[in-house]
């Protein structure tokens, strides 16, 4: 009796489990850096629909990722927000070659400081007190940037005290927009999100822009998939959805 | 090797503690002798933080600690300076997360205590107040020391609330938890090695003396 239970509980679980019932659609696992969420919800939306293939979205910050995948994480596709990252892959023979998908820019954004709006991003960060949130430095690309716009804008030393660190430009974004931290560097694309729209940005125009690239690692399950994919990341169509949210 | 988050990790643990237990025992004391009326409600708010994900603590942290946000705006008005991303604001987190460690502990050995003491007290005009630090404490060491162990050990793990509304500010509150993980996210395995061995290491140290201490305690 409770054996039969037991199975009948087993098989109800199984089912309710993603990717251990036995689906027959495909399924692409895809890594992608914070920055992107927007762009890529809508995209993988477009492409679930006319491809029939489904997507499981999982974000990190680049560095987290990457340190992932080189530990055998089964991703089907890797979608970085920097060049670096997956030409080491590429290098390191644990991916194929890199592709770009999007260029994006970092801004200073801040929901308490909304009249300063005339004054470049300078001048904010000069004239105002209080925490400034910028991604880890490390593991982040949209924390690299701000930190070297700040380095070579003579800022940094003056700012040390104030910085405090988000793991990934989503966290950065929280700080600021509950207002724990006022100012902070976030991606364009985050600015230009409905969320970002309820407050204020200021382009950093001394900053980089930052490349952002992808690869399919060797280990994906359907690689062929995984390609598909990749054209169309690469395609017209996604390029200007893609560029509708603050990417060139 | 830089051992400033091992150090940040210990001074965080131990004014924790220290504070905790100030909060926890007169709470354990009203919890156990002089329950009022709704004592369920409270007590099941004390537990909230074993039950409750350390990123749902966190988040609710962030709100209440921020300059919005009634802790962060008390914390304003009395002292004048914010307190997110400050070594007093995760202090304040992990005493939160921590309330359960230190008062589970506490009510157990205060309920264990021989009524008869405290009736004693009463009779002999104790307020109780004065049998609370006269009567209940002293009998109550070995329970408070383990308590104290219990919140140190609980606050030497925090990660989660401190990932969540720290802000990973190097010297402040980049604590030896966040420091690995930090470590181990940008590929400085050689650091993160280091850091987890002497926290390992610490941590054995630390509880190899609680041991030997109570070993002592029984003998004697």
């Amino acid at each position: 009796m409770s054996s039969a239970l037991v199975s009948i509980a087993l098989i109800v679980l199984l089912n309710f489990l993603p990717g251990i019932s036995g689906a027959t659609q495909e399924n692409l696992f895809i890594a992608s850096a914070t920055n992107f969420i927007r762009p890529l919800e809508e995209l993988t939306e477009y492409y679930t629909e006319h491809h029939g293939t489904t997507v499981t979205l999982s974000y990190g910050s680049s560095g987290k990722l990457y340190a992932q995948l080189l530990h055998g994480a089964p991703y089907d596709i890797f979608l970085s927000a920097d060049k670096k990252r997956p030409a080491l892959l590429y290098k390191q023979g644990v991916c194929e070659a890199p592709f770009k998908y999007a260029t994006g820019r970092v801004v200073l954004w801040s929901a308490t400081y909304k009249k300063n709006k005339t004054k470049n991003w300078k001048e904010v960060l000069t004239q105002t007190k209080g925490k400034v949130a910028i991604s880890n430095t490390e593991t982040a690309p949209y924390g690299e940037v701000p930190l070297r716009a700040l380095q070579s804008s003579g800022l940094l030393q003056a700012l040390q005290s104030r910085l405090i660190f988000g793991q990934s430009v989503g966290q950065t974004f929280l700080f600021i927009r509950s207002g724990a931290a006022p100012l902070g560097f976030i991606a364009l694309s985050q600015a230009l999100s409905p969320e970002g729209m309820q407050g204020t940005y200021w382009p950093i125009t001394e900053s980089d822009s930052i490349e952002q690239w992808g690869c399919v690692p060797h280990s994906a399950s359907n690689k062929q998939e995984s390609r598909n994919l990749q054209e169309y990341l690469t395609g017209q169509q996604a390029q200007t959805i893609i560029h509708k949210h603050g990417y060139r | 090797m830089d051992y400033t988050p091992l150090l940040l990790s210990l001074q965080l643990a131990a004014v924790t503690t220290f504070f905790l237990l100030i909060f926890a025992a007169p709470l354990a004391y009203i919890l156990v002798f002089h329950p009022m009326r709704g004592v369920s409600f409270v007590e099941s708010f004390v537990g909230l933080p074993l039950v409750l994900p350390p990123t749902v603590f966190g988040f609710f942290l962030l709100i209440l600690m921020g300059p919005e946000g009634v802790i962060g705006r008390l914390h304003q008005t009395a002292l004048g300076t914010p307190l997110i991303f400050t070594f007093g604001g995760i202090v304040i987190a992990a005493m939160l997360h921590g309330i359960p460690y230190a008062v589970q502990p506490l009510k157990t050995t205060f309920s264990k205590l021989d009524r008869r003491l405290l009736e004693s007290a009463a009779v002999l005009g104790c307020s109780r107040t004065s049998s609370f630090f006269r009567v209940v404490l002293p009998n109550s060491l070995p329970g408070i020391a383990s308590a104290a162990i219990l919140c140190f050990a609980h606050t030497m793990g925090e990660f989660g609330v401190i990932l969540m509304i720290g802000g990973s500010i190097p010297g402040e509150t980049r604590v030896a938890s966040i420091a690995v993980y930090e470590y181990v996210e940008a590929m400085r395995y050689k650091e993160a090695w280091q850091l987890s061995i002497a926290m390992l290491v610490v941590s054995y140290l630390i509880l190899l003396a609680v041991n030997l201490l109570e070993r002592k305690n029984h003998a004697a």
